[in-house]
């Protein structure tokens, strides 16, 4: 740790202001805040101090979504061979280096055309508004990128990351000031926008030797349908996450992992994600018992329908954005409740959106202030009781 | 400022006097051009779907006229009792004919409305058309579907299809209004290898629905929609089954 | 600028109906998929608050104070169901696109506002212009959402092909969200911002 600082506080002088590299001094700070608990003083009065500021907390979501990104990648490529096996295109299926270069060769594109287009407008915005390029794009970027098809037109994804920036959170001031999920956002521009290709029930996982997109049913587009599900989706393979979807948000393991890591790090709320689990648990085991038949979306039980879809991820990443969730500790809890709840509800009752998780987290951020201002109007009206006024 | 009661009800019915005279005389005036347009409207769909041009309306009624179209073209509408046997019906009762209730209504009112085309005067004596529209009713995602069905001389190819009534989602239902999906019923069959009736159905596959002689291709992420118009489709032929049988194979 | 004048362009650009006071919007969302029903829409709602401007202007010194509101509604509600039933009888397909929403124009806020707010206690003249310049600023923003909305959604303008959809799976693809209300939602409200910002140098 020494030799970290050392290192550091020697290349300070080329950052700061006059120095060589003045310019990038906020990539310096990015990362100087990252390691050391920072220097700055204030000048007056008593501050509670803690090194936990935006960008270190930013970056700790990015880390905790390491798995999911690797994972993801992994993935991409082993769904992409998979369907040319059984499309017998190929004989067997090659090793995981293979897997993971052609997964790399279409993910790393995606999360590129995310960062610039992003970038741009964020930096647009920071000229316009005159103040720092925020962190925040790093994990709305990653974010944006995760819950895409791995093969989708770049096209798109820059036209959703810039309409989920644009309209998802500068429009309503900026970082801080969002009533929604910004990458959220840019997936349902992209689900309604382009509703046969992202809605669809199959996704697309590559190309085949034509170069022609291959796509592939999702469990979720199946059991929307009432068919039964093959072999390959088990709940164990869904739980790992070895299933066609969005390259970031098939592995409920990963998801975990990074839920562990946010919840060490003290990043999301915990009420949240308990009460998310709870809901989309108690719903879909509710419902559940009024299905009569077994291929039923319904009848897929509790278990299944939290490892399917982007239920894990929404839960662990999306639910937990400390802008556009409840604030208060029983809001979080009604919040996350109502996500999980709604989510269930969307998926299973209503024909037309196979994967509500999206949708419902939309709708519970539109409602987060209702539910803080009436716990606080009520724990107002407790204390005031309890006072005997 | 208190106006007199009477003043008040004086105004009133003044008003509602004046404006009820305007609104009955253009009601009453306007009528006629209404029920036109209404009925024009519907007889377009089946004018397109059994492949007919029309460049207006007046040459869409010639259609149906004594005289025929433009190109010596006559349509006529027939309507059967469940037995088959040629009936009348006045227009009222035509205009809401739901074929779903004609199914539930007992046998002896039970009425099946459709369109013959014909080539010429001649044919139309020989009772030989060269197209057959039969109207069909499908239950979509948020609607219901009303459209026209229209086979070939042989009773037995698809000719064409329309929804001219849906409100299904934009980009995924409602697709059923583009010209790649009405085109891939174009030339499918009704009947299997051994002549019996088959309905089309929707094929995810291209492939398939290209090459298969009854599938259709389907909307992907509009299974509903598509599930609805499977179904319809098999009512309707099971509805016209008698209609069908008389004509198959260029009328016998 | 005289009166009339002012009454003509205020509504129209300033204290658009849409815009700033967002009157009107259900009707704004909902017929706004094409250039040609958007503009009948415009016409028609621009007659109907024209017309019934005047006659509340002209009967303003008759109309019983205890009974104007279903005065207003009467003569308004005439109106409406004259352009239906002229729309039926010479523009057929347009009113069928239009449906209900022709119907709707009695229930629209913007004309029973401006005949209570305006009409009622102002000349016939100024009047009249007041309700061509709302039913106008209530028609330019339907047009514009509509030229939106027909050319992303669908690729065409006043029905011509501009824009084709790609069959490659990576090529250009309609915009699915300028088809649904949504779409006319986000477009109005980026209106109602741009506009904003236009018409702030007349305030404060």
């Amino acid at each position: 740790m020494k030799f970290v600082e050392d290192q550091i506080h020697k290349v300070k002088p080329l950052f700061e202001k006059g120095g060589k590299l003045e310019k990038f001094y906020y990539l310096f700070e990015a990362g100087e805040s990252f390691h050391l608990v920072t220097d700055k003083r204030t000048d007056r009065g008593a501050h509670v101090r803690d090194s936990v500021d935006l960008k270190r907390m930013m970056i700790t979501v990015v880390l905790a979504m390491v798995p999911c990104i690797l994972f993801g990648i992994y993935n991409t490529g082993l769904q992409h061979y998979t369907a040319l096996l059984n499309d017998g295109q190929i004989e067997a299926l090659p090793g995981m280096v293979d897997m993971i270069v052609y997964g790399a060769i279409l993910v790393v594109p995606v999360i590129l055309t995310v960062y610039i287009t992003g970038g741009i407008v964020e930096g647009i915005f920071a000229c316009i508004r005159k103040h720092e390029i925020n962190e925040g794009f790093l994990v709305t970027g990653i974010l944006i990128a995760m819950v895409v098809p791995a093969s989708i037109p770049l096209w798109q994804v820059s036209l959703a990351t810039i309409f989920g920036v644009f309209i998802g959170k500068e429009c309503f001031g900026g970082t801080g000031m969002n009533i929604l999920n910004p990458a959220l956002t840019a997936r349902a521009f992209l689900f309604f926008n382009f509703p046969s290709q992202i809605s669809g029930d199959k996704v697309w996982v590559g190309f085949d030797r034509g170069q022609e997109v291959i796509s592939t049913a999702t469990p979720m587009g199946l059991a929307a349908k009432g068919d039964a599900l093959p072999e390959a989706y088990s709940t164990m393979n869904m739980f790992l996450g070895t299933i066609p979807g969005s390259i970031g948000e098939t592995s409920t393991l990963a998801c975990i992992i990074g839920g562990i890591i946010l919840l060490i790090a003290g990043v999301a709320s915990w009420r949240t994600m308990l009460g998310m689990l709870v809901g989309g648990f108690l719903f879909a085991w509710l419902i559940s018992l009024g299905s009569t038949n077994p291929n039923d979306i319904a009848a897929l039980g509790a278990v299944k329908h939290l490892c399917m879809g982007g239920f894990a991820f929404g839960l662990v990443f999306m639910a937990t954005d400390p802008v556009s969730s409840a604030n208060t500790d029983l809001g979080k809890w009604i919040y996350g409740f109502g996500a999980g709840a709604i989510s269930m509800l969307f998926r299973i009752i209503n024909p037309a959106y196979p994967e509500g998780v999206m949708l419902a987290i939309l709708l519970m951020n539109v409602f987060a202030p209702l539910i803080d201002h009436y716990v606080v109007k009520a724990s107002i009206k407790r204390r005031l009781n309890r006072a005997g006024v | 400022m208190q106006e007199s009661n009477v003043k008040t009800m004086t105004f009133a019915t003044i008003v509602t006097i004046v404006c009820a005279v305007i609104l009955g005389a253009t009601a009453t005036a306007l009528k006629p051009q209404q029920e036109l347009n209404a009925k024009v409207f519907k007889l377009k769909n089946i004018v397109q779907v059994f492949g007919l041009t029309a460049e207006n309306d007046k040459e869409v009624e010639a259609y149906f006229s004594e005289e025929g179209g433009k190109d010596g073209k006559f349509v006529v509408r027939v309507i059967k009792d469940i037995d088959g046997n040629e009936v009348e019906m006045n227009e009222l009762e035509l205009k809401s004919l739901d074929l779903y209730k004609q199914e539930k209504a007992p046998a002896a009112t039970r009425r099946y409305p459709y369109f013959l085309m014909f080539e010429s005067a001649a044919d139309k004596a020989a009772d030989k058309p060269a197209g057959i529209v039969l109207p069909t009713q499908d239950f979509g995602l948020w609607s219901v579907c009303y459209g026209y069905l229209s086979l070939d001389t042989d009773a037995e190819t698809i000719k064409g299809i329309v929804y001219y009534d849906q409100k299904e989602t934009p980009g995924l239902g409602a697709e059923i209004e583009q010209e790649y999906w009405k085109d891939s019923f174009v030339g499918k069959k009704i009947v299997d290898a051994n002549g019996a009736l088959l309905a089309p159905k929707a094929s995810k596959d291209a492939a398939i629905a290209k090459d298969s002689p009854n599938h259709y291709i389907s909307v992907s992420g509009a299974t509903f929609t598509m599930d609805g118009i499977d179904k319809g489709l098999v009512n309707t032929l099971k509805f016209y089954e008698k209609v069908i049988e008389h004509y198959r194979g260029g009328n016998k | 600028m005289s009166d009339t004048m002012k009454a003509f362009k205020d509504p129209f650009v300033i204290n658009n109906p849409i815009a700033v006071q967002v009157l009107g919007i259900c009707s704004a969302l909902a017929v706004t998929t094409q250039i040609k029903p958007a503009f009948t829409m415009a016409v028609a709602v621009t007659a109907v608050m024209g017309l019934s401007n005047l006659t509340v202007s002209l009967l303003r010194k008759q109309i019983p104070n205890k009974i104007r509101i279903i005065i207003e509604l009467t003569i308004i509600s005439t109106l409406v169901i004259l352009v239906d039933q002229i729309l039926k009888a010479y523009a057929y397909d347009i009113s069928r696109q239009l449906s209900v929403f022709v119907g709707l124009i009695i229930t629209n806020c913007i004309v029973m506002g401006r005949a209570e707010a305006y009409a009622l206690h102002n000349p016939p003249i100024p009047a009249l212009m007041d309700g061509i310049g709302n039913g106008l600023g209530y028609g330019v923003i339907l047009v514009i959402v509509a030229f939106f909305r027909e050319l992303f959604g669908v690729g065409k303008l006043l029905g011509k092909e501009i824009l084709t959809s790609s069959p490659d799976a990576w090529g250009y693809k309609h915009s699915g969200l300028m088809v649904v209300p949504t779409g006319a939602f986000v477009i109005i409200s980026l209106i109602v911002w741009v506009h904003h910002n236009y018409t702030k140098k007349f305030e404060d």
